[in-house]
């Protein structure tokens, strides 16, 4: 692999649920992987995705790994970046507050400047 | 300009991969350089050399591995999830004690990070899911 | 500084309404796959004015979808050029 030296600005959409389809696991492991090169990362929940911040998940219920868990890992990789779309949690009626990692509600705007300041973005 | 083509969903299923396959197929076309073909979540299951399409379709896994093997591409199949889903190269197939080694020999088992290497080196990455 | 979005769903899924909300002035957003049965209403939408829009002519031909003025019909070859000309691209799907 060539060397990464110049690390680069990837934002993460991740609009999908958490146990419904593979779809926000495979969004947090690109995250990972972005994080263990020390990319500069931000990642965005918007739609569907916030669900995946919704408190008190036990999914082992469905013999699933705990996303929420992996997600409050995050800082510990040095991913810090980390927001909600305010519109996207109050449609379903999530409390910013109450959630199951800390994030930084915004909106639509502030995504939008996210984007324009990224070298590459994902949306899965 | 080097662009990096990731692909996230299955032949058939959806019309996506096939859409990257037009994409980097008019992209060499124009002259322009491909650094990297990343098959991503159900997009691995474009490196499945055991696709089987009837005759008179569209033979969408045929059709990358031509591409790729006269342009000699470099194109990964992401491995976690090539194993999860069965697309197993010899190596692995050995490994894991496992019948069939699907994959195509087109194709390299990789990780994540050759997607990070890809954001690196290429000039624009372009994503087709479903 | 601007970005190229790819929409490939139908008015059923939320994917145009986000695209919708971050895209921004100058960026470019291109129907493509089921995206093209949009066409038609997007350019009702307010926040679609301040874009260029496009929808993928194989996609629309094979769907025979007619295209209004407002939005203008690209090849696969253009296509790759919109994604060169941008400096990201976003795909909602």
């Amino acid at each position: 692999m060539s060397t990464l030296q110049s690390p680069k600005t990837i934002t993460f959409i991740s609009r999908s649920t958490p146990y419904g389809s593979g779809r926000a696991k495979a969004c947090l492991d690109m995250v990972l992987s972005a994080a263990a090169f020390e990319q500069k990362i931000n990642l965005v929940f918007m739609d569907d995705g916030v669900w995946q911040l919704q408190a008190a998940q036990k999914p082992k219920s469905i013999d699933a790994k705990d996303l929420s868990a992996a997600l409050s890992a995050l800082p510990l990789f040095d991913v810090n970046n980390i927001f909600a779309e305010s519109k996207s949690l109050s449609a379903r009626d999530l409390d910013p507050a109450s959630l199951a990692i800390g994030v930084k509600a915004c909106s639509a705007e502030a995504i939008a400047v996210l984007i324009r300041e990224s070298d590459v973005v994902y949306q899965l | 300009m080097k662009l990096t083509v990731l692909v996230h969903s299955a032949p058939y299923s959806s019309e996506a991969a096939y859409s990257a396959y037009r994409f980097t197929s008019s992209a060499l076309a124009a002259g322009h350089e491909i650094y990297r073909l990343f098959f991503y979540y159900d997009g691995v299951h474009n490196s499945n050399a055991s696709s089987t399409p009837p005759q008179d379709e569209f033979d969408l896994v045929k059709a990358w591995s031509e591409l790729i093997k006269t342009h000699k591409l470099d194109a990964i199949s992401c491995v976690s999830s090539a194993l999860r889903r069965g697309v197993l190269d010899p190596q692995e197939a050995t490994r894991y004690e496992k019948e069939a080694a699907s994959m195509g020999a087109q194709f390299v088992l990789s990780g994540l990070g050759q997607l990070v290497d890809a954001n690196t080196n290429s000039d624009r990455v372009m994503s087709f899911g479903a | 500084m601007s970005t190229l979005h790819t929409v490939n769903k139908t008015a059923a899924d939320d994917a145009l309404a986000a695209c919708l909300r971050v895209a921004t002035s100058g960026d470019s957003l291109l129907l493509i796959e089921d995206g093209v049965y949009q066409a038609s209403t997007i350019t009702g939408h307010p926040q679609a004015q301040v874009l260029k829009l496009f929808a993928l002519k194989e996609d629309t031909d094979a769907r025979g979808i007619s295209l209004p003025s407002s939005v203008t019909p690209i090849d696969y070859a253009q296509f790759v050029e919109l994604a060169c000309q941008h400096s990201r691209s976003v795909s909602w799907f």
